[in-house]
């Protein structure tokens, strides 16, 4: 019989001890050396004997990269060395995917709302997970609504045992017992929990890997609702299949190129008898993309609704010890997920009101209480490590003449904004085919720079940007 | 240019482990448009077969790094159906399969280990024993690869069934290991062995009869496959021998495949 008569303490270190600005969503790496050697993870772990529970100094390290081979040579040696590397493999497989009960949290599926409700919810894991139930007739006990994808992640992990609600643990909910018997209840395996929280729901076994890969790296991850109104499918204007009617002005509507200096440049060149035409230094150095500041005009709302397929799913935050699910900073990413069975490349227009979109959702967030608490967080968060990278790194530029450390900070600072703009709003999408995910990042690019009260401090100067904007002497 | 070897099969002699009757088939659990396995010892089997699949679960011992994940294992279409037309493995329907074992193995969520340690756990799933009747659960191919054509998308280049299929099973049958190709931009990687041990050789792309290909993309993807150290293949059913017959998840057309590398003279 499992009863739980306090609510359990979930003692899991949740974050990753990495500095988060090692942290790289979008790694270069070539995915063959991303294969490494599995022996070396099971280490001092035999992952059939149950008893050996590995400790987490164990699980986290991970081995370096075995040899590869290039072709077959029929020799021993490498059959052998393929034989070992798959029994290392289908050994970790069968590691128990479980907790100690001392730790133990319990999860209830109830089909009737397609999600998990866990009775007795405490832990870190509910830091940027569920929404919480206020009990009835229970005022010790704090209750958690997990959605599908949440639930899936907890038990796979083997965080939470899963169990399929009946009719007792519906009275359960509403009585004042503060005690259940799951051992009533149909425990589900991971398989049964797939196959009843993704069927019929297409998009969200997808959903789940990326949220998924995101959690095992440390980032806070919370579904994205704030777009929901605009990308519900009923409203989608167009017959799937067909191709979007996107006018033009919409998407030059952010570009303003001013060519009247152009044309007066060429003719002063033609008047003066040069002897090309075309001066393309002439023509460059008056070519101006000049790109809407954000902040100085109004975002207009897209010409259609956004195509559901490209519509932002995910928010996500770069591991942090102080997060408030409740009052959210302003997102770190913000993921659209598409599969390339189902979806093709986005449009121009498609990534522009996505981005426009999650920008809409960072003013909305960056209010000035959010942005002190932010502060304050950064503060407190840094860590001894941190404190002595930065020490050695100032130390460092100490060494340098100040006219050349004032140089590198101006183009570190500028190379950054010319990344990913004055807005720093990032959408990424999440590409899937058949279990493997890519990213793909689309920032703000702004060519022009012209306000960056950053950059002025630094050096002063009419614009910062990479296009050829200085006065011209005729 | 040159003709990709056909001579594989020849060259080195795969352990085929032959698949008896006595053995019960491996359940593929289709879930919405997707297919899993979630028993190892059913990895175990497909992988002997040259059936890779892609492991997509959080590993419970190593539950924060993407590198080495877990149960289960999702198979692509083109690898479900090619493990059915070999007689390994048949499509059940996830949640009927689920709920039927559900019911029949009514199991304790709590275990003592040897060291009597009580563990809260949860098992990746129930057996079918020898004398479960799969029919029930069970979903034809040609339902599946239907299903997979109808599909709704939002462009009209959606991925046809019957070329990736008829390249993925000329190239399974020649002892390639497959996986998918959304790392190197192609429809799949081919690698002479378990891509556990070796390195690929292919990137695939897989052209209609007839298709043409752009000139711009031919020199992009020879290029990218010489700089990750691979060759690009182009896959296609042999038009000259193309027949108007109906397309059979067990037909072997006469295929035709060309290796492209970059090739630098001086």
């Amino acid at each position: 019989m499992i009863s739980l008569s306090s609510p359990p303490f979930v003692n899991n270190f949740f974050f990753m001890s990495r500095d988060e600005e090692s942290i790289d969503l979008l790694g270069e790496e070539n995915a063959e050396e991303l294969l490494q050697d599995w022996g070396s993870l099971n280490g001092a772990v035999n992952a059939t004997a149950l008893h050996q529970i590995s400790s987490r100094r164990n699980d986290e390290s991970l081995p370096k990269r075995s040899e590869k081979f290039f072709d077959k040579d029929g020799s021993s040696v490498q059959e052998l060395s393929l034989n070992s590397a798959q029994e290392q493999m289908y050994l970790a497989l069968l590691h128990v995917r479980g907790h100690h009960s001392k730790q133990l949290l319990v999860g209830v599926w109830i089909e009737s709302r397609n999600k998990a409700f866990v009775p007795h919810a405490k832990g870190s894991f509910f830091k940027d997970m569920g929404v919480s139930h206020a009990y009835p007739r229970k005022e010790k006990l704090q209750g958690m609504w997990l959605n599908k994808v949440e639930s899936v992640y907890l038990v796979e992990r083997g965080s939470l045992v899963m169990f399929l609600a009946n009719v007792e643990f519906m009275k359960f909910m509403e009585n004042d017992a503060m005690l259940f018997d799951y051992d009533c209840l149909t425990h589900m395996t991971l398989a049964h929990l797939y196959s009843t929280a993704f069927s019929g729901d297409e998009r969200s076994s997808d959903n789940y890997k990326v949220f998924a890969l995101l959690k095992r790296l440390g980032y806070m991850v919370m579904e994205c609702r704030d777009c929901d109104a605009q990308c519900s499918e009923p409203q989608f204007p167009v017959e799937i299949g067909k191709k979007l009617p996107v006018s033009t002005s919409a998407l030059c509507k952010p570009y303003v190129v001013s060519f009247g200096t152009i044309c007066r440049k060429l003719c002063t060149s033609f008047l003066g008898h040069r002897r090309h035409f075309f001066d393309f230094t002439l023509v460059f150095q008056s070519i101006a993309i000049e790109t809407m500041q954000p902040s100085d005009t109004k975002l207009t709302e897209p010409p259609y609704p956004v195509d559901p397929s490209y519509r932002i799913v995910y928010k996500a935050w770069k591991p942090t010890p102080h997060f408030s699910k409740k009052t959210p900073p302003p997102a770190d990413f913000y993921l659209g997920v598409l599969n390339t069975s189902k979806t093709g490349i986005p449009s121009l227009a498609s990534i522009q009101i996505s981005w426009e979109q999650a920008y809409k959702m960072d003013l909305a967030l960056a209010s000035k209480k959010n942005q002190e608490k932010g502060n304050l967080n950064k503060k407190v968060a840094q860590g001894l490590k941190k404190e002595a990278k930065l020490k050695a790194r100032l130390e460092r530029e100490a060494k340098l003449h100040p006219r050349l450390r004032n140089r590198n900070h101006y183009l570190r600072e500028r190379d950054q904004m010319l990344k990913s703009g004055s807005t720093k709003t990032s959408v990424v999408y999440a590409i899937i085919d058949d279990g493997i995910v890519n990213f793909a990042a689309f920032n703000e690019t702004d060519f022009k720079l012209r306000s960056s009260g950053i950059l002025d401090e630094l050096e002063m100067r009419e614009s910062h940007g990479i296009i050829w904007n200085e006065k011209l002497e005729i | 240019m040159h003709h990709a070897a056909e001579t594989r099969a020849a060259k080195f002699t795969h352990k085929r482990i032959l698949f008896h009757t006595s053995h019960l088939m491996v359940p593929l659990l289709v879930i919405n448009d997707s297919i899993f396995v979630f028993d190892v010892d059913h990895v175990r089997i497909l992988r002997d077969h040259g059936i890779v699949g892609v492991l997509v679960g959080s590993l419970p011992k190593a539950p924060q790094q993407n590198v080495f994940l877990g149960l289960p294992l999702q198979l692509s279409i083109y690898e479900a159906i090619w493990l059915v037309q070999a007689g390994i493995a048949t499509l059940v329907d996830g949640l009927k399969f689920n709920t039927f074992l559900a019911l029949k193995n009514k199991g304790s969520a709590l275990i003592t280990l040897p060291s009597a340690v009580p563990y809260a756990i949860t098992y990746d799933t129930h057996r079918h024993g020898p004398g479960d009747d799969l029919t029930p659960f069970t979903i034809l191919p040609e339902d599946m690869i239907s299903q997979y054509c109808k599909m709704e998308t939002n462009y009209s280049e959606s991925r046809e069934f019957w070329p990736h299929y008829l390249a993925f099973k000329y190239l399974r049958d020649s002892q390639y290991f497959m996986m998918p190709g959304l790392r190197f931009g192609g429809a799949f990687v081919a690698y002479p062995g378990d891509p556990l041990k070796f390195h690929s050789h292919w990137i695939v792309k897989v052209l209609r009869p007839q298709e043409e290909i752009d000139l711009l993309k031919l020199v992009t993807s020879g290029r990218l496959a010489t700089a990750v150290k691979k060759a690009w293949l182009l896959v296609s059913e042999d038009e000259r021998f193309q027949r108007e017959a109906e397309k059979s998840i067990t037909a072997s057309p006469k295929m035709q495949a060309f290796s492209i590398e970059w090739a630098g003279f001086g």
